[in-house]
């Protein structure tokens, strides 16, 4: 997972992500996979808007902390 | 020959010169200097291409000069200054102490915006056929313009605003933003401008767009925007630019190559903000679409799921109900042909005993006899004759006779 994707490139991942969900070519068995990617994608996008590198870093880590406890 | 004062032969060239041009002209020229205490001080120039080929001093008093140069800001929309050709009305004025000058009693401002509209037109007209007009805007606007350097003067009331826009927006949005200074106004703005492009250009991967705001309000110098190198430097920047030198009528020639324009400083934030929020927007409706999407997805899954299992269910039902219906019909059947093999034993068993019954022997054992004669049976007086011998077959051996006597059963009976 890349550490810090550009705006650009976060939005076409999710809109990749949106698509094959819309038009249901998504495997079932990575659906919650794929929606969880999204989300972090839309969260990391709109901290990014409003927060400065340093809060986004934080708020990232804070995401990486939850993944790994999910895990 | 009479010896002159430097003063009497001043008179002297004065007198002339008032004599020898007596009415006021009409003059173009451009303006090389311009220098303003109190009285307005000019030089004027002629060129060819770029030689100068005459050269005067000139002046408009203070007195004229205030409302003249207002009448020409107002018309022109740029100040009088240097590289500004103008038309004007002077007289030729000689003064024993400062020499030879026009006095400009007049100022045509038309003139002034025809030849910067033509000069205009000719940077324009350099920048197509050079194939770079339109580069800037080719690069499209940035997806979020989130990085914002500013090109301006630290102190100018125009960068304050476009600051304080930026970090007061609603939304919260966060803006980093980099001060590149540089000269607005006056005859170093245009070589101070592409300096600060050029360093733009240098940091260009840290940028998402680039924005030239004007220092104060309108009465500014727009002139030095008209300029072929700033162009040039905005059309090389890989960088969107933002044009916020915008003057309420005219547009300049940097305003033609950036990627947007805007009027005002002000303006310009709005732009910015607008650019950030539409994609945030974005972001929204892609999120709303991932909700419903998943949502959708996840219900048509389990309907799927719960039709497959409809149909299974169904089908082993119907499957066990076909089975139970043909097991009923074997059954039915099976009990038919068991009816059907017990009539059929029946119907052997009483053609047996019907057979019995014909069996000679039987009938034999319950004492009949038959009679044959020459091995044909008796069944009728007719069928022997007296003296016939006869073989006469009972159950248990046989009898030899001969006939003697006949009678008819018929008659006898009768």
């Amino acid at each position: 997972m890349n550490d810090a994707p550009s705006y650009k490139s976060a939005v076409e991942e999710i809109e990749s992500i949106v698509e094959e969900i819309e038009n249901e070519t998504v495997d079932v068995d990575v659906l919650a996979e794929k929606v969880k990617r999204a989300a972090y994608l839309i969260k990391y996008c709109k901290s990014k808007l409003k927060a400065t590198d340093n809060e986004v870093k934080k708020v990232l880590r804070e995401f990486e902390k939850e993944d790994n406890e999910a895990d | 020959m009479k010896i002159l004062s430097l003063y009497e032969l001043n008179q002297l060239i004065r007198s002339v010169i008032d004599s020898a041009f007596p009415r006021t002209f009409l003059v173009t020229a451009e303006i090389a200097s311009c220098d303003v205490k109190n009285h307005c001080y000019l030089t004027l120039v002629d060129k060819e291409e770029e030689t100068i080929r005459a050269e005067i001093k000139a002046v408009i008093w203070a007195s004229a000069f205030k409302k003249m140069s207002a009448e020409f800001r107002r018309a022109a929309g740029i100040e009088l200054g240097k590289g500004i050709k103008i038309l004007f009305e002077a007289e030729v004025s000689f003064h024993e102490r400062y020499g030879l000058k026009l006095n400009i009693l007049n100022i045509d401002p038309s003139y002034t915006i025809g030849e910067l509209a033509v000069r205009r037109k000719e940077i324009l007209e350099r920048l197509t056929k050079e194939g770079i007009k339109d580069k800037n805007k080719e690069l499209g606007f940035p997806l979020v313009p989130q990085r914002i350097g500013i090109i301006s003067s630290a102190t100018a009331a125009g960068y304050e605003d476009l600051m304080n826009h930026l970090t007061h927006n609603p939304y919260g949005y966060k803006f980093s933003c980099k001060l590149y200074e540089a000269l607005m106004q006056g005859d170093r703005a245009e070589q101070s401008v592409v300096r600060a492009l050029e360093q733009c250009g240098r940091e260009a991967s840290n940028l998402d767009v680039v924005v030239i705001v004007r220092g104060g309000g309108g009465q500014a110098d727009l002139h030095c925007f008209d300029s072929y190198d700033i162009a040039k430097a905005i059309a090389y920047l890989p960088v969107p630019v933002i044009s916020g030198i915008g003057h309420e009528r005219d547009i300049t020639v940097v305003d033609e190559v950036s990627n947007l324009r805007a009027k005002t400083p002000t303006a310009v934030a709005d732009l910015i903000i607008t650019g950030v929020r539409n994609f945030e927007d974005m972001i929204d409706s892609l999120t709303h679409n991932l909700v419903h999407g998943t949502h959708k997805l996840a219900s048509n899954v389990r309907e799927k799921i719960s039709n497959l299992a409809g149909s299974f269910d169904g089908s082993v039902r119907r499957g066990l109900l076909d089975n139970f219906h043909r097991l009923k019909f074997f059954i039915k059947g099976l009990k038919y042909s068991s009816k059907l093999i017990k009539s059929e034993r029946e119907k052997l068993i009483s053609k047996e005993s019907n057979i019995n019954h014909l069996n000679p022997i039987n009938v034999l054992k319950r004492g009949y006899s038959i009679t044959y004669n020459n091995d044909r049976a008796v069944k009728s007086v007719s069928d022997v004759q007296i003296g016939d011998s006869m073989r006469t077959v009972l159950y248990e051996g046989e009898l030899m006779s001969k006939l003697e006597g006949k009678k008819n059963r018929r008659e006898n009976n009768e």
